[in-house]
């Protein structure tokens, strides 16, 4: 499992305008890594064939 | 004794007390609170006191209305008409510390009901920081100053516990009302998500916010949501509600009670369970059953849920992101990590509270409440905020909002319940989920509950002896 190295965090961080030193880079970088076991269980799992594709459903409980 | 707000109102109604006195004390109490405990930002003195001979005048001509002249605290993301909004921070909009042109519905609803707000309380920084923002400093725990009062709604809690005021604002994104609730001794609801609008709240997360009060008895609960609840025209997310109906039985025959293992408890201090343990004990005396019931995908869920919410945190603070260095770290630590998260992941992360949506309606196909830990230990030590699950010492944010996302994701009602004290002498608490707009049944099995215990009358010894 893979996740972006902290210069490629970086350079994504200045080109979406944020400006964060090195240390708040380490930071995100230990921060994705630490998600990316729950993140990918989502990526690689099927959507609820109820509906659940639009986000709208988690506004706002409808029961199916 | 230390009257709630239904005692208060009681207090009013037999002439043994009234408004103006009442509003005088809890300026007092503040000023004496905030002065051990770091709780307030601003006291309302002029305001609250001008209001409180409105009241006073209201009970002697018999025009009281449901809260009449009850004093309140408010979370400083809230706005009040007239007075700053400092979001805990140095850095808020445009113009500074200007004051606030109206009043958040929230607090618009309680002084239409008659209820007055008295002080602006701490949070931390934009509600997402750590213990020690760096504009007004950590909040002490009433119960061990060496320890934090909890957060977000850090100031709202401590006032309550503190016996300065009967009930507070606050907001939850991930445990913001019910964790410091939890730690403070506190009965704390975080509602159906839509259920209370957000109209002049500064916000976190769109996705996950909700508005919830902080007081000292489930009745006190029920009585203030039933004044917050309903729509407002202005917050899209907040929806016609179904009528509250929070049953008076003494009884609990016919509740059927979920209490699941897993995520929930599996970091969980003995002395938390031992509470749990003890708060289904009481239900079920009382009438309840326990019966079947897991979340799965439960583990999940704090991680997912802070994508979520840093996602939308990093863009709602991407207007400065130029001063990012004034803010206080631990909120750029925090929220840093939603600059990167990709759009297909946040967006997976959304469609994943359907998933847990229908985890929990298939709980709630056989059981009317989910009984979990509000959170695993009793109150963080100050200075570094780390909590001690039986004898071993976490990271403040790897362990305090296990339990109370879930309710953030899928929109389910949460009520943090005091449960006793543990051997060091702090509160510890459990939470009832309910199915959305069941918040009336979580009301009543809490109600019911403290009709049979005291832990909800246990008062620190910070509080003065014979505190409103």
């Amino acid at each position: 499992m893979s996740v972006p190295d902290r210069d490629e965090l970086a350079v994504l961080a200045a080109r979406l305008g944020y400006r964060v030193d090195d240390e708040i880079v380490d930071v995100m970088r230990a921060a994705v890594e630490a998600s990316e076991p729950a993140a990918a269980r989502l990526r690689s799992r099927p959507l609820p064939p109820d509906g659940a594709a639009d986000p709208a459903h988690g506004d706002r409980w409808v029961r199916p | 004794m230390s009257p709630d707000v239904t005692d208060l109102l009681d207090a009013y109604a037999a002439g043994d007390t009234d408004p103006v006195a009442a509003v005088d004390e809890a300026l007092s109490r503040l000023e004496a609170a905030h002065e051990a405990l770091n709780c307030t930002i601003r006291r309302l003195d002029d305001r609250a006191r001008a209001a409180a001979r409105e009241s006073a005048r209201r009970w002697a001509e018999g025009t009281a209305r449901p809260l009449e002249g009850v004093p309140f605290g408010v979370k400083d993301v809230i706005d009040v008409a007239g007075v700053p909004t400092t979001q805990g921070s140095w850095n808020h909009g445009l113009d500074g510390d200007a004051p606030a042109t109206a009043s958040a519905t929230v607090v618009r609803r309680l002084e239409d009901a008659g209820a007055i707000p008295v002080s602006k309380d701490a949070t931390t920084e934009f509600a997402v920081g750590g213990p020690h923002p760096p504009r007004f400093g950590a909040v002490r725990n009433p119960w061990d100053p060496g320890r934090w009062a909890g957060g977000s709604s850090t100031g709202s809690a401590a006032a309550v516990a503190a016996r300065a005021v009967p009930f507070a604002l606050g907001t939850d994104v991930g445990g913001s009302v019910r964790l410091p609730a939890a730690w403070c001794g506190l009965t704390g609801l975080k509602p159906t998500a839509g259920a209370i609008p957000r109209t002049g709240v500064f916000p976190l997360s769109w996705t996950t916010e909700s508005v919830g009060p902080l007081a000292r008895s489930a009745r006190d609960v029920a009585t203030l949501f039933g004044v917050l609840r309903g729509p407002d025209g202005a917050d899209p997310r907040s929806e016609p509600l179904p009528p509250l109906d929070v049953p008076s039985r003494a009884d609990l025959e016919g509740l059927r009670l979920a209490v699941p293992g897993g995520a929930f408890t599996e970091l969980c201090d003995g002395a938390v369970q031992a509470g749990v343990d003890h708060l289904v004990d009481e239900l079920v005396a009382a009438g309840a059953e326990v019966v079947p019931g897991e979340v799965p995908s439960a583990g999940d869920a704090l991680t997912i849920g802070y994508q979520i919410v840093f996602t939308e945190a990093a863009t709602l603070h991407r207007v400065d992101a130029d001063r990012w260095d004034t803010y206080d770290p631990v909120v750029v630590r925090r929220i840093s990590q939603g600059i990167v998260t990709p759009a297909v992941d946040y967006l997976r992360a959304l469609q994943f509270r359907v998933e847990l949506q229908r985890e929990l309606d298939a709980v709630f196909a056989g059981a009317d409440l989910l009984v979990v830990p509000t959170c695993p230990s009793t109150a963080p030590r100050l200075p570094d905020g780390t909590v001690v699950v039986d004898g071993q010492e976490y990271p403040l944010y790897a362990a305090q909002s296990r339990s109370t996302m879930l309710g953030n994701l899928t929109g389910a009602p949460g009520l943090a319940v005091p449960t006793g004290l543990a051997p060091d002498g702090c509160p510890v608490s459990a939470q009832l989920v309910a199915a959305p707009h069941r918040e009336a049944l979580a009301l009543w099995a809490a109600r019911v509950f403290q009709e049979r215990t005291a832990h909800h009358r246990a008062r620190p010894t910070t509080a003065p002896p014979s505190a409103p």
